[in-house]
């Protein structure tokens, strides 16, 4: 089922491609240099779970 | 498109009366969405806590969903095609709030064309605690209910503004799924240094 779309190699969705991977590598770097090697603290998740579940609630209201 | 919130507006006679319907429609969708989200993590503790790779496995989901919100995958998201009866709007000015609350936040029963509900879905299951699910659950019918208020207050006429806010949402779905792709992608980044911490 999980297919990359017919139009992929357009410009831009190749820089949109670069764009997505550029983010996911600064937040992973950034997050492994402010939690080093150990595992981060329960709050930590729970913090991201929650900031998660606001952007759910309001994007859920298009469908309200 | 049909809004939910607007018959909690509309033919209300006085403020009292609306703050009522809009009370009881936010309380009962708070109280669903966070049994719902307990319900979750209480199968996620009981499943997934002896998996090592849960975190990792989350990560990867997360990063390709994001990816699917920007439109650059295609991948199906798991969702209903219910729609709320609207016979239940015969029920009462002040019953059918409640059943339409409590409907909404379970979440899982109504349409979630946002792949951040079922992240959210699957990040409860994962933590595996009944208070941070609970508390999520919270959060999400809170950010749903409160987020056409705020800006409905912003307006002279409040119910007015209540629906105009609400239309305002819902005809951004461009800027929603934006967000989305954006929010996923720096969180499954997140998430995958932790995994690997």
């Amino acid at each position: 089922v999980l297919s990359i779309q017919s139009r992929q190699l357009s410009w831009p969705r190749v820089r949109l491609l670069g764009a997505y991977v550029i983010t996911v590598a600064s937040a992973y770097a950034a997050a492994k240099s402010v939690v080093g090697p150990a595992r981060p603290p329960i709050h930590a998740l729970a913090i991201l779970g929650i900031l998660l579940a606001l952007l759910a609630g309001v994007s859920a209201t298009c469908t309200a | 498109m049909i809004f939910v919130i607007g018959p909690l507006v509309q033919g209300a006679s006085n403020r009292r009366t609306r703050f009522v319907k809009v009370g009881a429609y936010i309380s009962a969708m708070v109280l669903s969405a966070s049994v719902l989200g307990a319900s979750v993590s209480i199968i996620g503790h009981s499943i997934l806590r002896q998996v090592p790779i849960t975190w990792l496995a989350l990560a990867v989901g997360i990063l390709l969903y994001g990816a699917r919100e920007l439109g650059l995958l295609r991948l199906p998201l798991p969702q209903s095609s219910w729609q709320v009866p609207r016979v239940w709007m015969r029920l009462g000015p002040f019953v059918y709030p409640l059943l339409y609350g409590l409907a909404i936040g379970i979440g899982v029963l109504t349409r979630a064309p946002f792949a951040s509900f079922q992240t959210m879905v699957a990040w409860q299951l994962a933590m595996g605690s009944v208070g941070v699910g609970a508390a999520m659950g919270a959060a999400y019918a809170i950010a749903r209910g409160s987020a056409p208020l705020l800006l409905g207050l912003t307006a002279s006429d409040p119910s007015l503004g209540l629906l105009r806010g609400t239309r305002w949402i819902a005809e951004r779905q461009g800027l929603w799924r934006l967000a989305n792709g954006v929010f996923l992608g720096l969180l499954g980044g997140v998430l995958t240094s932790i995994a690997l911490a």
